[in-house]
């Protein structure tokens, strides 16, 4: 093979190795607002939001029926800063559901809403300190119509996933995605069943 | 003068009675005419410019008028406004439309909405307390009151309401008294209002679509008589009900609304005209 062809293929492999570390992670969250009743009202809020450190202001949907608002923000935001936002803006938040998205994994692409979190040191993980722990995890993911994403350090995948994993019937919808923290925490998400037609890994 | 002083705090610190129809213009959902609830946000700005105006008896009096609105939190905001004159003629004295009122003074008003509740997912139930200020412009009323001494005016109200997707309902309750100079007095007013607002179903559109509803309004004023070199002159005052159809649109932070409104009851005095109809067109813009 010559050496541009190398070039090349050496070329992809690092582009292609590279991508999971660009991957971009979205937080999504859902609010369940009391008191908005018209178009002023959406623009107010909005408004808001839109004021807050690493919110995609394109992704603010308000819906006057149901009285819920729909946002995604590049950092997690705390209920208590969403809850000043909305207060800001002369209303009241009665709930927030939230959701973790990584453009890497499938499951965590559409946006699913997050039963259970847990978030790991890696190392901890590492030496096995919580094994029984993820097995548990694989016991209720297994049980229950849900799916799980795991995001971390990309040496820790495998160390992660076998105490999920194994041994677990039928297949589970799970993705890993690599991490694009500096340290070794791993967050791994028990989310809900995907919509009606959604693909599973 | 002491005493006048002294009366108009006492009105004042007496709450209800002292009034102004209120930030219909500047609260991105209220009625034209009548007393409602502001809903400016912490931070924001609203600007209006409304023409308004009343015909009757074969006159006309039309003005416009500019406003800005500032929320210093969700639930206290401040105005100011400035009229421009075109027409003057001798209605009774009377307040005309909320935030925006139908005379040649300048004006500051405060707004704390006091009580806001969220009762459901699409409603709210809300009261505001208002009370402001009023300096004469250099543009002189027609009619008698045209060589009055003008001096400044005082102001408080109460609104209460609720709001939904479907149905507003307001009520609220005002006072303006003017203070006395060099034995001259304009008219005090009392201002009561009722407004019914719906929005029908084809009209429950999601943001950021138009959000049009429509409203009936229903004021009443009851204007003292003015007073000049300390005689109280019979028959420049009066008492009207005025009843009528409007509309507000807001898409994104734009609004317009406007509407009519035709005396149902009147017994006004034999000094001042008779009013046929009422009009006023508002445009805002929030940022």
């Amino acid at each position: 093979m010559n050496r541009f062809a190398t070039a090349v293929l050496v070329l992809v492999f690092v582009v292609s190795s590279a991508l999971p570390a660009l991957a971009q992670r979205a937080f999504g969250y859902e609010l369940k607002v009391k008191g908005m009743v018209c178009a002023f009202c959406a623009y107010n809020l909005s408004k808001q939001l839109k004021a807050a450190d690493g919110v995609t202001p394109e992704s603010i949907k308000v819906d006057l029926a149901g009285g819920t608002v729909t946002v995604r923000s590049e950092k997690p935001l705390e209920r208590a800063r969403l809850s000043e936002l909305v207060r800001a803006a002369g209303f009241q938040l009665e709930a927030v559901a939230q959701t973790v998205e990584d453009s890497s994994t499938p499951a965590a692409r559409s946006g699913r809403r997050v039963l259970m979190s847990l978030t790991v040191d890696g190392r901890g993980l590492a030496e096995g300190e919580f094994d029984s722990v993820l097995q548990a995890v694989g016991v209720l993911a297994s049980q229950r119509s849900v799916g799980l994403t795991v995001v971390g350090p990309a040496d820790l995948e495998m160390r992660t996933l076998r105490p999920i994993l194994m041994g677990r019937t039928p297949a589970m919808d799970a993705a890993f995605s690599e991490s694009t923290r500096s340290d070794d925490t791993v967050l791994i998400n028990v989310v809900a069943a995907p919509p009606q037609g959604a693909s599973r890994r | 003068m002491k005493d006048t002083l002294r009366r108009l705090l006492a009105c004042t610190l007496a709450g209800a009675l002292v009034g102004f129809p209120h930030t219909v213009l500047a609260s991105g959902h209220g009625p034209v005419f009548g007393l409602t609830t502001p809903t400016n946000a912490a931070g924001g700005w609203a600007v209006d410019f409304g023409v308004m105006g009343r015909t009757g008896d074969g006159e006309n009096g039309a003005m416009t008028r500019a406003m800005l609105t500032y929320g210093f939190t969700e639930d206290v905001q401040l105005s100011v406004s400035a009229p421009l004159v075109f027409a003057s003629a001798p209605f009774p004295q009377a307040r005309g439309t909320a935030m925006m009122p139908g005379s040649g003074d300048f004006e500051t008003i405060g707004a704390w909405r006091f009580h806001r509740q969220g009762t459901a997912v699409g409603t709210r139930v809300e009261s505001t307390a208002y009370g402001g200020l009023i300096v004469p412009g250099p543009q002189k009323p027609a009619g008698m009151a045209r060589d009055l001494r003008r001096a400044p005016g005082f102001y408080s109200a109460v609104a209460s309401g609720f709001a939904s997707r479907s149905h507003y309902v307001w009520g609220g309750v005002g006072y303006t008294r003017f203070v006395e100079r060099s034995g001259d007095e304009r008219p005090d007013i009392l201002l009561y209002s009722a407004v019914w607002g719906y929005r029908p179903p084809p009209l429950r559109k999601e943001y950021p679509d138009w959000d049009w509803r429509w409203f009936v309004e229903m004021t009443g004023e009851k204007a003292g008589n003015l007073r000049r070199a300390g005689l109280e002159h019979a028959g420049t005052g009066g008492h009207q009900i005025l009843l009528g159809p409007t509309a507000l649109g807001i898409y994104k932070n734009y609004a317009v609304e406007g509407g009519v409104q035709f005396p149902v009851y009147r017994d006004v005095g034999a000094s001042v005209l008779r009013e046929s109809v009422r009009y006023a067109v508002n445009f805002s813009y929030f940022f």
